[in-house]
């Protein structure tokens, strides 16, 4: 049954109704109903499958951010997403610690690891380095520094 | 919405899980619960049996709702982010 696939709806927004010893079926808040919105909202979407939705004008830009990395994802072989995984697991940066410049400068991060991964996996460093570029692991390594860095700065 | 008020919750649906035999769908659902759970920094029992109520009542939705009640809310939906982007 692997791999499993999820559509996932992730709303941000208050935590009224508590109840400490309680299921989650008895709480209640504007995260839950912005979380539902956006999963009800992935119905439609037929190629999406994450949306994020907070009510807030950064939703557009979350979304747009997070559309462009799961095509790129999807585009990817399955070789190329293990390396994409290696490098994030192994080479990035702590995401709290994610700034504005890290967004532009992270292809410096994934070329400097080139080597050390070609050491790791017992291959070549110009087949790393075929596989980033045909994988656009940059430009994803990129759009996924952008949403945590957007998510640090409104969350 | 800024800062330590500012929660999170996620609704994840199983795609094909009404295909899938209610062993498959149950085991989807703990490859889930226990993939997020693996990221929330503040993971303890309370949070644990959310998880499992809402696996086992949610059943014939194929839903698991996910309500974050620790202050490191916004934290815990980077690190789903995160691991949704296979970064985990």
């Amino acid at each position: 049954m692997y791999p499993v696939s999820f559509r996932i709806g992730i709303g941000a927004g208050d935590w009224t109704i508590r109840y400490a010893k309680e299921s989650s079926n008895r709480q209640d808040g504007s995260a839950y109903h912005n979380a539902r919105y956006a999963i009800d909202h992935l119905d439609k979407m037929t190629n999406r499958k994450m949306l994020f939705y907070s009510n807030n004008e950064i939703d557009a830009v979350i979304n747009t951010l997070i559309a462009n990395e799961e095509r790129i994802f999807e585009e990817q072989t399955e070789n190329q997403r293990i390396l994409a995984r290696i490098i994030s697991r192994r080479h990035m940066i702590e995401p709290a610690s994610i700034t504005k410049e890290h967004c532009f400068t992270i292809v410096n991060v994934v070329k400097g690891c080139v080597s050390n991964l070609a050491d790791e996996l017992d291959t070549s460093p110009q087949n790393i380095s075929q596989n980033i570029r045909r994988g656009k692991i940059n430009d994803q390594k990129e759009l996924q520094s952008a949403i945590i860095w957007l998510l640090n700065q409104h969350f | 919405m800024v800062g330590s008020e500012t929660h999170c919750a996620i609704i994840a649906d199983i795609i094909g899980s009404r295909k899938m035999s209610a062993q498959d769908r149950k085991q989807a659902q703990e490859v889930l619960i226990s993939k997020i759970s693996e990221y929330n920094v503040n993971y303890d029992s309370k949070l644990a049996a959310y998880f499992d109520f809402c696996a086992a009542t949610r059943f014939k939705r194929f839903f698991i709702d996910v309500k974050m009640h620790t202050d490191s809310h916004s934290h815990f939906a980077r690190k789903c982010i995160l691991y949704l982007f296979g970064l985990g």
